[in-house]
This record gives structure tokens, C-alpha cells and sequence, in this order.
């Protein structure tokens, strides 16, 4: 495990910072257009962070972190309660300033240029908090404001977020009628007013229903598709895992582990095998002299076949096992992961073994 | 490294200072509770001004319209007063603090605007809600005004001052909800901070007239009786000057602690009436303000020579045009300084407190 989670091996450039007056330059999602030239990307990843600290008296909050997030990509943050995320998210987006360290947020410091940053970055926490009389559409135009986004742009982008995140039916409504989850989209509304570079999300997903979710999927992939550094911070480590590209587990205010989802397949995780023959599945592992748990009968288990579950050091070697066992006749009538590539990396982790870890 | 550090916590631009303060009085006008208490303002004021003036109307003494009107106009003045300075801490107090809790103060932080624009576009805001009472104290204030024909530049003068105190003390409350985490904590020094200056100082300057004395030798002025008291009725009485010494309260020394006072403050735009035409009665329109600014003029000059004269001004010898203090240095420029500074140090203050990155947090203060 390393402390240091570059996911990107490229270098840093110099970083030019962009103009604070002039709204990031992404393009809407989904169409729109966004006046004047596009201001020039820097190079390097959209954030950096080497060595920060930051303590709240005696607690220290985040201790020596190293972690990169490249740009055009979904980084997930994942880690127990108090391990330091939102601490962390905060000194992204220029609201806090580490005691030690340095941040770099798409390729500037915001303890030097702050304005520049709040430019870059939309940041959504995980306490939502809205101006209790103001309607839907007037919260996100009050954003766009807050960002000097002219006029006529700014109608088109409200009419355009309230559209990409379902939330038309409610754009006349008080913000203080809406339910956690319709909040949650209006937060990620105002996070993407201003066509933000680097995306920080606070448990976005928290309250969602499942239509809500898959919605949120595809706003996150589709604002990394268009080049932005996505930040994500979630529990839900299934959604995650569909969502990001990277992870990065923090506990203590350190990073601990760090890796692409891709990569994480090649990691152990357990597979959970049915058979429609309980006696044909003990046969098959025995012959293959697989290692494995109890075998649970088909009258005690949730599925009504027989179950085992097996521990796979990665996903070429479930693949071959899955042969074997058809070969053996072991009249497999499943076999898929028992658990997530992510929730398996986590739960292999210290934090993990701890009470209320997640 | 060695870097220009470009924070933006002063930029201040007019678009983004009205957003801030259209985003506050929207809420506000959009509170029934705001509009309930403009309108019971409104009747509250209409019904004292009523009622001060019907008992003179309807006996139809209109020589005493005036001298009541006045009169009322300056004490109706001095409740508007008292009425902002209980208003406007409860407008500005929570601005801030109230915001961090509600988690809307980050989203404004991690936005483009400045601390600057923030904070003073809650002041704009807060000081045009209390002006909100102000004019709507008008309707009241005005016919009375006229009744009382009080002069239009002594009216504006007084209008004045209640317009700075209420941007002082909104900059005081703005101060308040930025150092303290709890928005009652800081409503409740708001209150405490207003009371004490206009109801504890008062009190503790009393009290020091009391105690801090000097023994002067001063020239009294006295009307001489005959020896045998046989006065015949047309036949005026003899004004004598003799030196005595006398115990003087030394108020001139702690007047310092009158300075910031609202009602003082008040008193000072009166019309200045000299201890001639005190005692001669000339002035007609005198009234609850103007009465207390003499009382304050004096008590700054205890040696003012007036302040010995003893003499009825029909007395023989009557000594004319003493010095009585009146053209003493006026107490509004200390007072209005004194406002003025702390409104400016409180949005100081505010505006570090709103400027990001924090690098210094609060026990058990959050930023979202």
C-alpha cells in the first residue's frame, strides 16, 4: 500500500491561471454554447495535493496526504467517517487553507489565487444548504449570478440543468418544499452552473432514489467525458465503482491505498458460485481441489441452489475456474463476484475492520 | 514559494453587491412575519401620534397645537429611535453566522463573489429593511412635523442621524454574526452592546457627576432682597455678584461616555438654545430634544459662568449674554466618529471573518 496516489504519472505544467472573471470554460453539457473563447486549459492533472495537513485543535483532520486526480476522469474518494474527505474537498475548493502542504487546483495554489480556483471548481457539499424562499430556478440563476455569468448565458444554462437533472416540474417551487434527493440534484445543479473545470462532490448520492442515481451516473460521466476532474465522494461503493475510473481510500487523514477500477480486478475478491446440485458443486471442488467456504444447501439459501463462496486472487482465474467447473458437470447455475471490486478492496483494508468504517 | 497572493477579499463590483443584497430582502419580502411587523409599525406609530394630539384638537386649543405638536414630534422621533436600535440588531445579528449554519454562507464562499461584496451587500441589505421602518414611520412623523411647524432643515438633520446610527449598528450586528458561531449569541450582545449605550452609560455618567466633584471659587449671580424682605411689587430687584466656592460636578470629564449615545446624537441636531433665551421663555418651539441638548451643553461646561446665574432676568443689573457654553464644541462629531468606527472596524472584521481559504476556525465552528 502506498502512501502516494498519483494516478497520473504525467508531470505538472506550469500552470496559467485562468481568468477568475470569466466562467470556466466547459462546455454546457448536453449542448449550449458558451460566449467568447474558451480559456486555455492547463496542463497537468486537475488536482494535486502534496502533503497537506490540516488540524481542528487537537484533531488532525488530514495528515501528510498525497493524491492526484487526473483530468477527464471520475476519482472517488472512499473512506470512513472522519477519515478527512470533506476536510479535504473543502481545501479543493479554496474555502479552507492547510496548515502544511500544498494544493493544486487545476494547476493553481488557492492560497495564492483563490478567485481563480472558485472559478474552476464546482463544489457540491454534502449538507445541502438553500435559500429556504427562493424557487428552484432562482437558486441556480442566484449561482449563475454569483459567478457573473452574463445574462443571456445564464438563462440557457439554468433552462439546461433543470432539464439534464429532472428538475422542470420543480423549477417553480419553493427550495424548502424538496425532498432530500430532489435537493441533491439541485445541489449538483449549482455545483454545474458555472460549466466547472474540476467537479467536487460530497456524497452526492446520499438520498437518491434509483432512477435519481443512474441520472447522477451519467451527469458525473458525461462532465468527465467533456475533459473536467471529477472528485467524488460516496458510501455507496457500487455506484462508485460504475462511476469512477480511480479510487482513493483514506483513513486517518491519510491516503492508503489507491488504484484505477480497472485495476482492481486483478485484486482478490470472493465469487459466490450456485449449482442446481448440491452434490455434483462438492464434487467438481473437490476434484479441482479448490479452496473454499461451507457449501450451503439449497434449502438454506436466498437463492434455493446450492451456494459456495470462493476467494479469487483476480478475474482470469474466476474465468478459468468457471470452465473447470462446467467441465467438471458441477451444473453451475451462477457465478459472479459476491462483492464489488471496490467494496472488496475497501473491506480488505483497516478501516474497514473498524465499527461503523462506512 | 514566492508567489503574489491574489485572495479578492476586497473586490467590489456592483453586480455583485446587489446580488447579495437583492438576495437578503428577497427573503425578507418574502416573510409574512416582515410585513406583519412593518405594518404594526406603521399603526403603532400613526395611533401615538393620534393620541398625543386629540386631546389638544378636539378641545380646539389651537394656540397649544404647536408647542404640543412639537413635542410630540421629538418624542415620537426619539421612540422611531428606540424602535430602529431594537429593530436592526435583530436584521443584522444573525446575518452571517445564521448563513454559516444554514450552510448557504459557503456556497456564496466558494463562489466568485468577494468577502466584501458578501458582507456589504448584507449591510445594503440590513440598513435598507431598517430604513424600510423609517419611511414608513414618515406618515406619522410628517403632519406632526407640520403641526408643529418644525423646521424642515431640523427635520432632515434628525433623519440624518437615525439613517447613520442604523448603518452603524446593522455594520455592529454584521460584526457580531461573524466572530460569534450561534446567531442568538450574537443578537444577544447586539442588544446588549445597544442597551448599554443607551441605557447603562447614561446611568453610570449620573452616577459620576455624583462622585467625581471639584470645589470651585466661582462668581455666583444672585437677586438681593432688601434687609427688611418689605419688596414693593414695582420696584425691581438688584442683581449682585459675590464669589463663592462651590462643590462642582465634573460631568465635562466623563462626557466621553455620552458621546455614542443615540438620544444625545439626537439632541445635537436640535435648534442650540442659549440660558437667555432659556429663562426668558422665547423659545416657543422648544422641545424634548432641544431641552436635552442645553442640559448637555451645560453639564459640559460646569464652569460655564451661565450656569451660576441666579437672577431673574427682570432683576436690576441682570448680567446679559454670560458665557453659557452653548458655543462649546458640539458632541455629534465624537459621537458619529465613535459610530462611525466601530461600523467600520465591525465590517473589517466580517469581511476577514468571510474571506477564504479560512486558515483559523472557531472551537467547534464549521465552514459547510
Amino acid at each position: 500500500m502506498s502512501e502516494n496516489s498519483s494516478l497520473d504519472p504525467a508531470a505538472l505544467g506550469q500552470p496559467q491561471p485562468p481568468d477568475p472573471s470569466t466562467p470556466a470554460g466547459l462546455p454546457p453539457l448536453g449542448g449550449g454554447s458558451s460566449p467568447g473563447p474558451v480559456p486555455r486549459r492547463p496542463e497537468g492533472p486537475g488536482i494535486v495535493a502534496e502533503g497537506v495537513s490540516r488540524a481542528f485543535g487537537s484533531v488532525q483532520a488530514v495528515h501528510g496526504l498525497d493524491l492526484t486526480a487526473p483530468r477527464g476522469a471520475v476519482t472517488a474518494l472512499v473512506g470512513p467517517n472522519g477519515c478527512g474527505k470533506s476536510t479535504l474537498m473543502l481545501m479543493l475548493a479554496s474555502l479552507l487553507a492547510p496548515d502544511s502542504g500544498r494544493v493544486l487546483v487545476d494547476g493553481v495554489d488557492p492560497t495564492i489565487d483563490s478567485p481563480a480556483v472558485r472559478a474552476a471548481v464546482g463544489w457540491m457539499p454534502d449538507q445541502f444548504g438553500a435559500w429556504d424562499s427562493l424557487r428552484v430556478a432562482e437558486v441556480l440563476e442566484t449561482m449563475g449570478r454569483a459567478y457573473f455569468l452574463p445574462p443571456a448565458q445564464l438563462r440557457e444554462r439554468v433552462a439546461h440543468l433543470l432539464e439534464l437533472l429532472d428538475l422542470v416540474p420543480l423549477a417553480q417551487q419553493p427550495a424548502h418544499v424538496l425532498s432530500r434527493g430532489q435537493k441533491q440534484r439541485l445541489g449538483l445543479a449549482r455545483a454545474l452552473v458555472h460549466s466547472p473545470r474540476v467537479l467536487i462532490l460530497d456524497e452526492p448520492a446520499s438520498g437518491l432514489d434509483p432512477a435519481s442515481r443512474r441520472r447522477l451516473l451519467s451527469v458525473v460521466r458525461q462532465v468527465a467525458a467533456e475533459g473536467a476532474t471529477v472528485l467524488v465522494s460516496s458510501h455507496i461503493l457500487g455506484e462508485l465503482e460504475e462511476m469512477a475510473d480511480h479510487v482513493v481510500f483514506m483513513d486517518a487523514g491519510r491516503v492508503v491505498d489507491a488504484s484505477s477500477v480497472r485495476e482492481l480486478a486483478q485484486r482478490p475478491r470472493p465469487w459466490r458460485i450456485t449449482s442446481l446440485d448440491e452434490a455434483a458443486l462438492r464434487a467438481a471442488l473437490g476434484t479441482l481441489g479448490v479452496r473454499h467456504g461451507d457449501v450451503v444447501p439449497a434449502a438454506a439459501s436466498t437463492s434455493g441452489h446450492a451456494e459456495v463462496l470462493v476467494h479469487l486472487p483476480d478475474e482470469s482465474r474466476a474465468a478459468r475456474l468457471l470452465a473447470d467447473l462446467v467441465a467438471q458437470d458441477a451444473r453451475v447455475a451462477s457465478f459472479a463476484p459476491a462483492t464489488g471490486r471496490l467494496e472488496a478492496a475497501y473491506l480488505a483494508s483497516d478501516a474497514a475492520r473498524r465499527e461503523g468504517a462506512l | 514559494m514566492n508567489a503574489t497572493r491574489r485572495t479578492g477579499t476586497l473586490r467590489l463590483r456592483g453586480r455583485g453587491l446587489w446580488l447579495v443584497a437583492s438576495l437578503e430582502l428577497k427573503q425578507r419580502l418574502r416573510s409574512r412575519a416582515w410585513v406583519v411587523a412593518l405594518a404594526v409599525w406603521m399603526i403603532v406609530l400613526l395611533g401615538i401620534g393620534a393620541l398625543g394630539l386629540a386631546p389638544v384638537l378636539l378641545t380646539a386649543q389651537y394656540d397649544g397645537v404647536e408647542q404640543v405638536s412639537s413635542m410630540i414630534f421629538s418624542a415620537q422621533i426619539v421612540f422611531v429611535m428606540f424602535a430602529m436600535l431594537l429593530v436592526v440588531p435583530a436584521l443584522s445579528a444573525g446575518a452571517i453566522n445564521g448563513d454559516r449554519s444554514a450552510g448557504t454562507l459557503a456556497t456564496l464562499q466558494a463562489s466568485l463573489l468577494s468577502p466584501a461584496e458578501i458582507v456589504l451587500g448584507k449591510l445594503l441589505a440590513g440598513w435598507s429593511t431598517g430604513l424600510a421602518f423609517l419611511v414608513l414611520a414618515l406618515p406619522s412623523l410628517v403632519p406632526i412635523a407640520v403641526l408643529g411647524h418644525v423646521d424642515p432643515l431640523y427635520m432632515l438633520r434628525l433623519l440624518a442621524v437615525i439613517v447613520v446610527l442604523t448603518a452603524c449598528v446593522t455594520a455592529l450586528g454584521l460584526g457580531l454574526s461573524a466572530l460569534t458561531r450561534r446567531t442568538l449569541s450574537s443578537v444577544v450582545l447586539a442588544y446588549v452592546l445597544v442597551i448599554g449605550v443607551t441605557v447603562v452609560l447614561p446611568v453610570a455618567w449620573g452616577v459620576s457627576g455624583l462622585v467625581i466633584t471639584d470645589e470651585k471659587e466661582v462668581t455666583v449671580y444672585s437677586t438681593r432682597y432688601s434687609a427688611d424682605g418689605d419688596v414693593e411689587a414695582d420696584e425691581p430687584m438688584t442683581c449682585e455678584a459675590r464669589r463663592e466656592t462651590r462643590q462642582i460636578s465634573r460631568l465635562d470629564l466623563t462626557m466621553p461616555l455620552m458621546w455614542g449615545n443615540p438620544v444625545v446624537l439626537l439632541a445635537e441636531t436640535a435648534p442650540t438654545v442659549t440660558a437667555d433665551r432659556w429663562r426668558t421663555g422665547e423659545d416657543e418651539g422648544l422641545d424634548l430634544l432641544s431641552t436635552l441638548k442645553f442640559g448637555m451643553r451645560t453639564a459640559a461646561h460646569p464652569l460655564a459662568p451661565s450656569n451660576f446665574n441666579e437672577c431673574w432676568i427682570e432683576d436690576r443689573g441682570y448680567p446679559a449674554h454670560l458665557d453659557d457654553g452653548s458655543d462649546g464644541a458640539p458632541l455629534w462629531p465624537m459621537g458619529l466618529g465613535l459610530w462611525a468606527i466601530v461600523g467600520i472596524a465591525a465590517v473589517t472584521l466580517a469581511i476577514r471573518r468571510v474571506a477564504v481559504p479560512v486558515r483559523h476556525l472557531g472551537r467547534g465552528e464549521r465552514i459547510a
